[in-house]
């Protein structure tokens, strides 16, 4: 799973951030974010809820809310700049060169018009032509995301597919225009675990088949270490780790990482053993903040957390974190299911 | 609010906290514009006996048809000129503002009485009760008020009892609605769980636990109420079947002036002004309270 | 569906059943119908006497009764006043009403749709808050009087209009533009409001995100759920209208039903009074019950 990339990738960000102003102060939703993906890879952004990674994938696709402002030192798609572009020309290339796939399944289809209505309704605005070859485009694609009787479904509103049906249908709709780039947002969150699995592999069929390039936005471990070949590690608006898949979950070394691994019960455990929690809860990010955005969470904080930028350290092979400690001491307390300290 | 059980828990049903009331409705422009504006002619009416330069029905037939002051022949002692029997119109805008505060209030209550009741006792009870009241409402939407008003005054012959009768029996529709729809809301509640739990009969829930959490909304609708029954008021008596003449009401001046539009259009065009300014002064300022004490259900 | 549209109109039937016993009893309960007929300085036996002439010493029932066979047979009782069929009164008159109420009703929606869907736009910008005044300027505007003020710019002054009659296009411009300012603040406000709640909708996000072009947007996907509420209450307006007819009838001089109505009550001439009364609650009923319908149409989720 960690194969070297070829060529350039698809999608590159450099310095990306994104502030809001708020009645109270500017909020930093996303401060400073590297990433990349290539053709045939996957890219999981993890965290919690409020760490910015829906807003992050929103600001690759400059698709944000109205008080959003986005900086970045670069930003391209397929080689081709997205900082100057204004509106019109990213509305081009929205649906058209990079797909989203919503988060909730049961509100992100339009209630009033048919399946087959909406989904033609993306490849006529980009690629012209006719209803009857967007029908055809759309059939396929329906059947292709392993919907049966597609002609049948085209024809159905939203309210009357299930859960998992509907967000195939979400994965098709990204998928009409060939894209470069799809971008998908919790898209296991909403249902079944059993459906769970059955989308994960179809996301892997996919990406395979058409060698896209999958930033995939969870905060479930599982679903990385399934289909992940990259990840992202986020907090407070930031990357806190990143690294390929397979290393990461060998070796977490920045303490929130080493958190979320400890909340997973694993097998073998003792019986006694508390499940891990990391205490508190996330602080908004408003105001300007120096220094580390865990740090009043961190079991392993010292006053020097508080200062200054703190800068990732490489660990080889594309593994990064961001931390005070070094290797060693990040590495030093085995990863045991740890007490949860009274509250 | 008011519980049962002393233990009930704190936080289930917050109404807005005074403090953050005030707060937000100190930056509030139509809130505080409105309220100014309405304050004043609550004043002029109250003290209408001792501000009001002449007497309502007070006639000079010397003074008919003066001009008001900005205009060329007029003075000081008459600002808004005379009408055709050489009533100061000042005065009799003064004390008109007077009559129709007060119907217009007292209805409102009325009305606020009548349909507070059907939309508590439908909206708790469901089933057949609201079946019932749900018929009331649907039946009541569908007079037309005006209409009626008219039919049955001219029957009775008008009085100012009769008008404020009529107009809080046939205004009571929104405020069922809306107390329907929220105590259906809050039946589910947990505080009124509890206090069902504890034993409290059907009327304590509605009364003391419910009704107190509709306070604010009601209170904004009966502001806003009260901007749309001066507005049927004044058609009313416009049409000559509201206030009884000659008791000075701003619609019946207006149909006074109507006569003379040609000649002295400023008989009609102050009164009706007046009920503009004051009308959009009473919706800001209950559109204000809206805002203060529930944001959220404002768009 | 077809059990929906069943019990919507049982429960309209039942509505129309009740309105016209409360339109037909509210007259003669009031007051002594027959000492106002009678007129001032009856005896008592003139009074007894006009009582008996209509009918109005029967127990009401009776009277309800009698009323119901006629409406039934068509016919729907005589002018007092006039001697005419009550149900060719209104006939004649009706044209003029529903004409007014129409053209009304679609300068209101011209205007307040549009508005409403460009504030939702631009929540808070100066264009929005323009358009909220405008609202409240139009809630607040006494219609008797802004009529009057029309009549006196523009037919007297400007001379552009006639300011009376029923007759031409000419002279229900004036009229609708009075009715058309009082209905557009409601209509125009709930279309804000639901523009902007569906404006922030998952789906209207995810239609950006499919880089839909952006009129599309505004209009194929999101007014049309906004919409929804809005044919309700267009509906609802219309029959307020309906009601409302007698106000601008009186003040420009229309000759439909609502200016009817006011003459037969000065004319105490109850059989058109009620008459009208019913129509227009029964009208109202009416519409409310077509707007469901409508409404359950447009919306795939109730009409499947």
């Amino acid at each position: 799973m960690s194969a070297p990339w070829q060529g350039p990738p698809v999608l590159e960000a450099e310095g990306l951030s994104v502030t809001l102003d708020v009645p109270a102060g500017r909020l930093h939703a996303v401060s400073d974010i590297d990433l990349a993906v290539h053709a045939g890879e996957t890219l999981c952004l993890v965290g919690e809820s409020g760490c910015g990674k829906s807003m992050t994938a929103l600001a690759l696709m400059k698709l944000l809310p109205r008080r959003g402002k986005l900086a970045a030192r670069r930003l391209t798609l397929e080689g081709r700049d997205l900082l100057p572009l204004g509106e019109r020309a990213m509305n081009a290339l929205r649906g058209e060169r990079i797909g989203l796939i919503s988060q909730d399944p049961m509100t992100a289809l339009n209630p009033v018009y048919t399946i087959g209505n909406q989904l033609e309704e993306i490849h006529r605005r980009h690629r012209g032509g006719s209803r009857a070859a967007a029908r055809e485009r759309a059939e396929y694609l329906l059947s292709r995301v392993g919907i049966a009787s597609p002609g049948m479904r085209l024809g159905q509103y939203p309210h009357q597919l299930s859960g998992g049906l509907r967000q195939r249908m979400l994965i098709a709709a990204a998928l009409m225009c060939g894209p470069a780039l799809l971008i998908a947002d919790e898209p296991t969150t909403a249902l079944d675990v059993t459906v769970q699995a059955e989308i994960l592999r179809l996301f892997a069929d996919l990406q395979r088949e058409f060698r896209l390039a999958l930033v995939l936005i969870t905060h479930d471990l599982g679903v990385v270490a399934r289909i992940g070949h990259q990840v992202a590690v986020m907090y407070g608006g930031r990357v806190v780790e990143t690294g390929t898949v397979a290393e990461v979950f060998r070796a977490p070394h920045h303490p929130y990482t080493r958190g979320l691994m400890d909340c997973i019960p694993a097998p073998g455990a003792r019986r006694e053993a508390r499940l891990g929690a990391i205490p508190g809860i996330v602080e908004p990010a408003i105001g300007e903040r120096a220094g580390c955005g865990f740090r009043n969470r961190c079991v392993r904080a010292q006053p020097d957390c508080g200062v200054g930028d703190i800068h990732f350290r490489p660990l080889g092979t594309g593994h990064a974190y961001r931390c005070l400690l070094p290797p060693d001491a990040a590495l030093a307390r085995p990863r045991p299911v740890a007490e949860v300290p009274a509250s | 609010m008011t519980a049962v059980l002393d233990t009930a828990p704190a936080a289930v049903l917050a109404p807005t906290p005074r403090r953050v009331m005030l707060r937000r409705a100190r930056s509030h422009v139509g809130l505080l514009v409105g309220g100014a504006v309405v304050l004043f002619v609550l004043l002029v009416a109250l003290l209408a006996p001792w501000i009001a330069p002449y007497g309502p029905y007070q006639q000079d037939l010397l003074k008919r048809l003066a001009d008001p002051v900005w205009a060329a022949g007029g003075s000081w002692a008459h600002p808004l000129g005379t009408d055709a029997l050489g009533r100061d119109l000042l005065s009799r805008m003064i004390w008109g503002a007077r009559i129709s505060l007060t119907i217009a209030i007292v209805a409102s209550v009325i009305a606020a009485t009548i349909g507070t009741l059907i939309g508590l006792v439908g909206g708790y009870f469901g089933g057949r009760v609201d079946a019932v009241a749900t018929w009331l409402i649907n039946v009541k939407l569908a007079l037309p008020i005006i209409l009626i008003a008219l039919a049955v005054i001219a029957i009775v012959s008008p009085s100012v009892t009769l008008l404020v009768l009529i107009l809080g029996f046939l205004t009571w529709d929104r405020y069922a609605l809306v107390t329907r729809s929220l105590t259906q809301q809050m039946k589910h509640r947990e505080f009124v769980l509890a206090a069902e739990a504890a034993g409290a009969s059907s009327l304590y829930v509605m009364l003391r636990e419910i009704l107190p959490n509709l306070r604010d909304q009601i209170i904004v609708l009966v502001t806003l109420e009260v901007a749309i029954l001066i507005l049927i008021e004044a058609a009313l008596s416009f049409l000559g079947l509201g206030v009884p003449p000659p008791i000075p009401s701003w619609g019946s001046i207006i149909a006074d002036g109507r006569g003379l539009m040609f000649y002295k259009p400023f008989l009609m065009v102050v009164p009706g002004l007046a009920i503009f300014v004051l009308v959009t002064a009473i919706n800001l300022f209950g559109d204000g309270i809206r805002d203060v004490t529930a944001p959220e259900g404002r768009a | 569906m077809r059990r929906f549209i069943l019990r919507r109109l049982l429960v309209s039937l039942l509505v129309i059943l009740t309105v016209s016993v409360v339109g037909f009893s509210l007259l003669r309960l009031s007051g002594n119908l027959a000492a106002v007929l009678a007129g001032e300085g009856a005896t008592p036996a003139d009074i007894a006497k006009v009582a008996h002439e209509y009918g109005l010493d029967q127990p009401l029932y009776l009277q309800y009764v009698d009323w119901v066979l006629g409406l039934l047979r068509g016919d729907l009782g005589k002018s007092l006043f006039s001697g005419d069929s009550v149900a060719h009164l209104i006939a004649t008159r009706i044209g003029v009403t529903l004409t007014l109420a129409t053209f009304s009703l679609v300068l209101g929606l011209v205007i307040a749709i549009p508005l409403g869907v460009v504030a939702a736009t631009r929540p808070n910008s100066w264009l929005d808050r323009g358009a909220l005044m405008l609202a409240v300027f139009g809630q607040a505007i006494p219609g008797f009087w802004f009529g009057l003020i029309l009549i006196y710019v523009f037919g007297i002054m400007l001379k552009w209009l006639p300011i009376s009659g029923a007759d031409n296009w000419r002279e229900f411009v004036l009229p609708t533009i009075a009715l058309g300012v009082s209905i557009m603040p409601s209509i125009m406000r709930l279309t804000r409001a639901g523009m902007i709640e569906v404006l922030s909708s998952d789906y209207i996000r995810a239609a950006r995100a499919a880089g839909l072009a952006p009129l599309s947007i505004l209009f194929k996907h999101a007014l049309r759920n906004a919409i929804l509420p809005v044919v309700s209450v267009a509906a609802v307006q219309f029959g307020l209208l309906l009601g409302g007819s007698v106000i601008i009838e009186s003040v420009f001089a229309m000759n439909g039903i609502g200016l009817l109505a006011y003459q037969a009550i000065g004319n105490a001439d109850f059989p058109v009074v009620q008459a009208i009364l019913i129509f227009v609650s029964v009208g109202y009923v009416v519409l409310t019950f077509l707007a469901e319908l409508i409404n359950a149409r447009l919306d795939p989720r109730i009409r499947l």
